[in-house]
């Protein structure tokens, strides 16, 4: 394995960028730790205890008990009574699929301490995790109702509701996390999206918009600029626009796949002519323009 | 729509190896067979579908339209080229025990079953997909002439020979780490949803096969 050849140091580093970023690598995670940073747990100091919560999560994930248990138990003994050690617990169960277990755990944290938010949205996760949505869906909006600046927590609710095709609960879910984060040009493009797939004349000029906005604030969006494309492209078929709104629609159109290829030049790769999209777009819309 | 399927290596090894690089989210594809010649005036019941290849769509927000719009059309004009249709879709749902196809799986296959009589919609078994494939972990079902999905038994699915060994060395291997898809290709268009490497990969694998 590459991996023995790796300075602890830089597991180390890369391991806190990981945690930091809050990203998943679970497989690497495992990987590193096992042939390499295990063996100098004690040179960690203080962050040896979130490299062990780090591993311990990445071990279950991977389904390696065997990474995870130890993980786990050095974790008990440092911090015996530990309500984040408790729900690290009751993780494991849910990865050995034992969910009610898990959730007697979760509902015993929150007993012990209402404001903790974990144990909350491990619940929902629990729920997610069994298939039930629309119990999860409840139990969030619950959360919600307590913790109602918690991102996270809306952008996970919009995931739930597009699981269950409610496109309207969850273009509210964006609104919410574009009011309190206006500047992020992702969630403009989600909120976007959601409102293409909605369809209808009035949908399609606000996805337009939206999709405008999120290319003005990263320009570098290709999302929302092939969606900037698109929306105009379906604004224009609509026979209830006036000339006016109709020669400026065409020309954004037109900027956005002028974009659109030049970003595509820049990269010199498997070139995909701009023009050719525009030829073959009304065949497949699967969007229902009902 | 009696006609039988056949999952070419490519093809298997793409929507496998899509399917093992995000264990925990849904992803979704698109399948690709040669455009049948003669047009739709066939009367003849069609002997086989063979699907020589796949494209990995999206891992992300399987339900929302305008980026499934935009790689529909991409890759319909870039096959076009190389005698090749979408023949069909494939997804594998988030929980390991689903393999119902959702909503989205059934709008997609429909509006491409359109365009394409044999279309097929192809369900990945995900508790069946393991590193030592015995069996293909795929659901294929066509249309009736009801028009409601009916899943084909398993003696109507053939995989190419040797696909199933040649694709579990591939995960053995890591391999799901190259695949890219086209969410991946919009974070940065230099990702390649063609995935020409893997395609060159299972030619070298399956050359040393048969030495």
């Amino acid at each position: 394995m590459a991996t023995l050849d790796l300075d602890w140091e830089e597991v180390r580093d890369q391991l806190r960028a990981w945690r930091e970023d809050n990203t998943r690598h679970s497989e690497e995670v495992v990987d590193t730790w096992e042939h390499c940073l295990k063996h100098y747990k004690t040179k960690l100091g203080d962050e040896r205890w979130m490299v062990e919560e780090q591993v311990f999560v990445a071990g279950l994930d991977c389904n390696r008990l065997d990474i995870a248990d130890p993980c786990l138990m050095a974790l008990n003994e440092q911090f015996p009574g530990s309500l984040r050690v408790r729900k690290l617990r009751a993780m494991r169960f849910e990865a050995l699929e034992k969910f009610d277990e898990a959730m007697e755990v979760y509902d015993n944290i929150i007993r012990q301490d209402e404001t903790n938010s974990t144990a909350r949205k491990r619940k929902v996760a629990v729920l997610r995790g069994q298939g039930r949505i629309t119990d999860a869906i409840k139990e969030l909006t619950e959360y919600l109702k307590l913790f109602m600046s918690d991102s996270e927590a809306w952008q996970e609710l919009c995931d739930l509701y597009l699981k269950e095709g409610d496109y309207s609960k969850a273009a509210f879910c964006m609104e919410e996390l574009i009011l309190s984060n206006p500047h992020n040009h992702l969630f403009h493009t989600r909120y976007a999206e959601i409102k293409y797939t909605q369809g209808g004349l009035d949908n399609m000029e606000i996805a337009r918009s939206y999709f405008c906005q999120a290319a003005k604030l990263n320009p570098g969006n290709v999302r929302a600029l092939y969606g900037l494309f698109m929306s105009c492209t379906q604004v224009l078929s609509s026979p209830k626009l006036s000339a006016q709104k109709k020669k400026e629609t065409q020309q954004l159109a037109t900027w956005a796949l002028k974009e659109v290829s030049e970003r595509y030049s820049r990269c010199r790769t498997n070139t995909m002519d701009g023009s050719k999209i525009l030829e073959t777009l009304g065949a497949l819309s699967i969007t229902d323009k009902a | 729509m009696s006609a039988d399927i056949s999952l070419s290596c490519p093809a298997l090894a793409k929507i496998l190896l899509h399917a093992a690089r995000y264990p925990q989210t849904a992803v979704s594809g698109v399948v690709l067979a040669p455009a049948r010649s003669g047009g739709g005036g066939d009367t003849g019941t069609p002997s086989t579908v063979t699907l020589v290849d796949a494209v990995p769509l999206f891992h992300l927000n399987l339900s929302l339209a305008p980026m499934l719009e935009v790689a529909l059309t991409q890759i319909e004009q870039w096959y076009k080229t190389e005698g090749l249709v979408i023949a069909g879709y494939y997804q594998a749902n988030e929980n390991i025990k689903d393999n119902v196809p959702d909503f989205v799986a059934l709008k997609v296959a429909e509006k491409i079953a359109e365009n394409n009589n044999d279309a097929c919609l192809i369900m990945i078994d995900n508790s069946r997909l393991c590193l030592d494939l015995v069996v293909a972990p795929v659901i294929v079902s066509q249309l009736t002439s009801e028009g409601k999905w009916k899943s084909k038994d398993r003696s109507s699915v053939h995989v190419e020979a040797g696909a199933l060994d040649v694709v579990s060395q591939l995960l053995q291997r890591r391999v799901q780490h190259d695949v890219c898809d086209f969410d991946n290709h919009l974070d940065d268009l230099t990702c390649d949803w063609a995935n020409p490497q893997i395609n060159k990969l299972l030619t070298t694998l399956s050359a040393a096969a048969q030495d």
